[in-house]
């Protein structure tokens, strides 16, 4: 196994050109390196993005807060525009692993893994976060929704790199993120739950993680709810509009999934309602 | 001076620890040392048709691969039914079947990997209730030949490794008598003791035929004791180390992995071959606790008396109970817990399966079986209508009341009325809460499960200043034995804490002997041995100084490190090397205390009717209390908070009881509300062998308030009357908690553990296991329709007999 660290985005870029089927990126490493040591993965080269300069800022435009691909989800949790803006990204990111975890992956490996538990996942969705993804010469700009494909698949090719996440200005204050795991600290979500109110329009916004192959908006639910109001009874017919496929695992059945989801929307919303 | 013991001493390995400069096994790195790798067993129940280590031999780099015909050796503490690795069949999935000595961990590895092994599959069977019938598949059909201690019983020609009776009084009649039969059944999984630390083990085998063994374990001398009878040599020729020991909650005791590492290197003589497990391999490889379906029926009469009792344990033993049968003996031997019932039938029942080994587990039976117990007494108190204190209070045993081997209970045995008064005060038992919100409460009792010959050592030597080192072979497993000890033999000379060296780190060629460190018995029986070598010492510096006054030894008086007769007097540092008169001449020398301690007095229980008048060295007895909320939406846990009492004779360090108790409490919420292994049943895998998703609480899911206190009841022959706590402060907490979700919810969980989909099956009937995957979510039930008439109850079997 072969261990490179470019210093620069050319040096990157030419080994993304020369090499990109054979490597595999490393930003943080708490995934890749446990899936090697498992053995589900032996990449014959690893390139470690933490020597460029510039990956692990976070700088801000009128337009958005962008985000370097190295920036750890820890910085994020403490940054003080995005607790500012984007409050339930701090959190969501504060809910990932141990501090040691967080202090290690970045935000874009999070989103790069695309695993339908991926805690910042719902979040980013919901305030409709933008991924650049760079290629030599090259860059385009995806919605989450494009840019994840299924469960641990995304639109980035083999000779690409996500370089930046974008938050669109301005932020909204009124999200929450609820995650019911088995225990409190350092667990994967047995459901995640984003859930806010937008814009002078007061629109409900809606994204429930680990209980479907892709992390989406719950468009169908939050459509009800703009039109009927946020009303008990609203909610609870609301909840059956979920579109939900969870799995069985050992985190939880696939029934008790569906119900934690439609309890937490119950809950979360009326917590939001109290806000309105 | 006489002011060491009671003292909040700070830990005397707390320093060692918090620098790093405590080396473990794993930190020591011998020059040129090996690194071992096991073959395990990918079946549950298997024939061993043939195993080929050729290429792995001829793999450059590879020093030694030996695998069951090489070694066919037995181990085993109590019941000796293992080979070192697997030789005619597997029987669980997991076990040893070869291993590999390399250059490095990957050349290692990929001899793992080269070994051929072929298996004919056997029938497996992975519940013990099953295991006992006739048709069931026999996992030892040599059990008859195995040999065994005599406290112990197996069922020849069958999968029971061990059967404890108890036979007391007229069960029979007094349930014809009883105003109200109520029968439960209960279950325990298995659970994994995730030490901190991994197993670790370092062999030497040098060419004079010495063997050395560096092993994180609890218990040295016992693993010395047992590899020299497994490789068939003089105790002399084998030396065990001790380092640190990054917890062992039972998994290190008695012996593991270590048989593997010698027998690697005695195939390389002259090089350290060092094994350390990974956190995947500790999951399921080597122990685990065992599991337990319980079944309780139990006749009261009106006034809540309890008339008569059947308990029935079946152990889940896992494929192999070499320490496995002790713990069903003492599950016998305690089989009602801490009540007074004149009429009994108990059967605890060891069976042999295809699970994983099931051994030691701090408690050693009994959270398993107070977790059936405690819930029980809830239950019935609550048909009966009485305050689960209260009822409690009628039942416990008191001054004058025979437990259940027939053993006379005293003032001096302890106090559980005292306990249990003070848990409800400290919880504000009976005061109003919000809905959801309740308490629940559980009684402890344990003894320490030790042979009766189980004995403990203690060396103290004096120094020049008049301080001493004291030897022991207590493992420092992170209980504070050694901070306990010192505070013993500080107390006990007389002299500053700060004159008391622990040398507490065992090597058996030098450190005094010790049995195990097991049982919660540190502080009782070695904490007696340093307290007798210390009064050794003392003995015989006042021999010495009579000598000098010219008085009888009676005579001399010794306080606060000063003999003395009458206006005459000698302080200690004078004497503890030898006494210079003024002109030179010395009499008296370099003193060295020693002190040896077993329990007196313990006969083995009746194999028919389980009846002994002492079975066990001592009883120590608690209570713990829990304030919880249950969410009703999402059917989370919050703990407010546990309050516990235990009588433990006299508290030697308050700090680091509390840091038991605290710990206790946290470990036994573990396994209340989320630790289960999860065998796969139809391949013998275990599903969860990692901390990704087999849990243990965090800093963040501590109860948000916690608190301890003690009742001191001397201990007749305890070292200032203390009694063992180590264990039992996790006993009764998964059954206090199950009692409050009861009390909050109306939803009685008997399966461990109690989880949020439990108990929303139960509050709000719904069934999480319907394959119909669009199944509309259901909408919660209110609780005052659920709370009139009988509670729901998340039991498979409830059995109810009225008269």
């Amino acid at each position: 196994m072969e261990y490179l660290k470019p210093v620069s985005r050319k040096e990157l870029h030419l080994l993304l050109k020369k090499k990109g089927k054979n490597l595999r990126l490393l930003a943080g490493g708490t995934d890749l390196l446990v899936r090697i040591r498992h053995g589900k993965e032996s990449p014959a080269l690893i390139v470690d993005l933490k020597g460029i300069r510039g990956f692990d800022k976070i700088s801000s435009n009128k337009k958005f807060i962008s985000i370097g691909p190295c920036v750890t989800l820890q910085a994020i949790a403490e940054h003080d525009e995005i607790r500012r803006n984007f409050p339930a990204l701090a959190e969501a990111s504060r809910s990932v692993g141990s501090w040691q975890i967080r202090n290690r992956a970045p935000l874009a490996g999070n989103i790069c893994n695309a695993s339908p538990a991926a805690d910042t996942l719902p979040v980013l969705v919901l305030y409709d976060a933008r991924v650049k993804l760079s290629h030599s010469g090259r860059r385009r700009i995806l919605s989450m929704k494009r840019f994840l494909t299924g469960p641990g698949k995304s639109a980035l090719r083999p000779d690409e790199y996500l370089s930046e996440i974008r938050l669109p200005l301005p932020g909204e204050k009124r999200v929450l993120f609820e995650k019911f795991s088995r225990r409190k600290g350092l667990d994967l979500s047995t459901v995640s739950l984003a859930a806010g109110i937008f814009g002078r329009r007061n629109r409900v916004r809606l994204a429930i993680g680990a209980c479907a192959p892709i992390v989406k908006r719950q468009t169908e639910a939050e459509d009800f709810l703009n039109e009927h109001g946020l009303q008990d009874k609203d909610l609870e017919l609301a909840c059956s509009l979920l579109q939900l496929s969870p799995i069985t695992d050992l985190r939880g059945k696939a029934a008790f999934r569906r119900h934690i989801a439609a309890r937490l929307v119950v809950a979360t919303m009326k917590k939001l309602r109290e806000d309105r | 001076m006489k002011n060491s013991v009671g003292k909040r001493a700070q830990r005397v390995d707390g320093l060692a620890k918090v620098t790093g400069c405590a080396k473990f096994v794993a930190d020591l790195m011998p020059g040129g040392a090996l690194c071992a790798k096991i073959l395990h067993s990918p079946h549950p129940h298997a024939e061993i048709v043939s195993i080929d280590t050729t290429a792995a031999e001829k793999l450059p780099g590879v020093k030694a691969v030996i695998c069951g015909r090489d070694y066919p050796l037995h181990t085993g503490l109590y019941h000796v039914d293992q080979y070192m690795f697997a030789m005619e069949k597997v029987r669980y999935v997991g076990e040893p079947v070869a291993a590999v000595a390399a250059l490095d961990e990957k050349t290692a590895a990929q001899a793992i990997d080269l070994i051929k092994v072929r298996y004919r599959k056997l029938k497996p069977n992975f519940d013990p209730i099953h295991g006992m019938k006739k048709s069931a598949p026999l996992i030892h059909p040599n059990l008859h030949k195995y040999f065994h201690v005599s406290a112990i019983n197996p069922v020849p020609h069958t999968n029971i490794a061990n059967h404890f009776k108890i036979r007391k009084g007229d069960p029979d009649s007094a349930f014809k008598k009883s105003f109200c039969i109520i029968e439960n059944r209960f279950h325990v999984p298995q659970i994994q003791h995730v030490p901190m630390e991994t197993h670790g083990a370092i062999a030497l085998a040098e060419q004079t035929g010495r063997i050395t063994v560096w092993s994180s374990c609890q218990s040295p001398f016992t693993v010395r004791y047992l590899m020299a009878n497994c490789f068939k040599r003089e105790i002399g020729d084998i030396r065990v180390i001790a380092p640190y020991v990054g917890g062992g909650f039972g998994c290190k005791a008695g012996i593991n992995i270590e048989p593997i590492t010698v027998a690697l290197a005695l195939k390389c003589p002259g090089r350290h071959v060092k094994l350390i497990l990974t956190r995947e391999e500790e999951m399921y490889t080597v122990v685990v606790r065992q599991a337990c379906h319980i079944r309780i029926k139990s006749g009261v009469d009106r006034t809540g008396r309890i008339l008569a009792q059947e308990n029935e344990y079946i152990w889940d033993c896992g494929a192999y109970a070499g320490y496995g049968v002790n713990i069903v003996r003492a599950a016998g031997y305690s089989i009602c817990g801490a009540y007074n019932i004149d009429n009994l039938k108990g059967d605890s029942i060891g069976v042999y399966t295809n699970r994983p080994v099931g051994s030691a587990f701090r408690g050693f039976g009994m959270s398993e079986i107070h977790w059936a117990i405690e819930q029980q007494m809830d239950i019935l108190a609550h048909e009966l209508g009485i305050d689960p204190v209260e009822f409690r209070h009628i039942n416990a045993l008191k001054p004058g009341s025979h437990n259940a081997t027939g053993e006379l209970v005293t003032v001096n045995t302890g106090n559980i009325h005292k306990c249990l008064d003070q848990v409800a005060a400290d919880l504000g038992w009976g005061k109003k809460l919000p809905k959801y919100r309740a308490l629940g409460i559980a009684l402890a009792q344990k003894a320490p499960a030790m042979p009766n010959n189980a004995t403990s050592s203690a060396v103290v030597k004096f120094n020049e200043n008049g301080g001493v080192e004291l030897l022991f072979s207590g493992m420092e497993i992170g209980q504070g034995v050694m901070t306990a000890m010192a505070q013993i033999c500080a107390e006990t000379l007389e002299i500053p804490l700060e004159k008391v060296t622990v040398v507490g780190l065992p090597d058996t060629d030098y450190s005094p002997y010790e049995w195990q460190t097991v049982a919660s018995r540190l502080t009782f029986s070695c904490g007696n041995a340093v307290k007798k070598a210390a009064e050794d010492a003392i003995c015989q510096m006042k021999i010495i100084s009579a000598g000098i006054f010219k008085v009888r030894a009676d005579d001399v008086v010794y306080k606060n490190g000063v003999f003395s007769h009458k206006n005459k007097s000698i302080e200690l540092v004078q004497i503890c090397m030898g006494y210079q008169f003024t002109d030179g001449h010395t009499v008296g020398g370099a003193i060295v205390g020693r002190g040896h301690f077993t329990a007196e007095g313990c006969i083995n229980c009746d194999p028919d009717t389980g009846y002994s008048p002492k079975p066990v060295a001592n009883w120590t007895f608690g209570a713990q209390g829990v304030d919880l909320s249950v969410c009703p939406e999402t059917g989370r846990i919050t703990i407010h908070k546990v309050s516990c009492t235990y009588d433990v004779g006299k508290v030697i360090n308050p700090l680091t009881i509390e840091g038991q108790a605290y710990g206790g409490i946290v470990q036994g919420m573990g396994a209340g509300i989320m630790e289960q292994l999860i065998v796969d049943e139809q391949t013998g895998m275990v599903k969860n062998p990692s901390l990704v998703d087999y849990k243990i609480p965090t800093a963040l899911d501590m109860p948000e308030e916690m608190t301890a206190s003690f009742v001191e009841t001397a201990q007749l022959d305890g070292p200032f009357g203390a009694r063992g706590v180590g264990e039992h402060t996790m006993i009764p907490t998964p059954a206090a908690i199950a009692n409050a979700v009861y009390h909050a919810t109306g939803v009685r969980i008997m399966d461990l553990p109690v989880t949020p989909e439990k108990i929303l099956s139960g509050m709000h009937g719904l069934d999480f296991d319907s394959k119909d995957s669009n199944a509309k979510p259901e909408q919660p039930v209110s609780r005052s329709k659920k709370k009139r008439g009988r509670p729901p109850l998340y039991a498979k079997k409830w059995d109810r007999v009225k008269r």
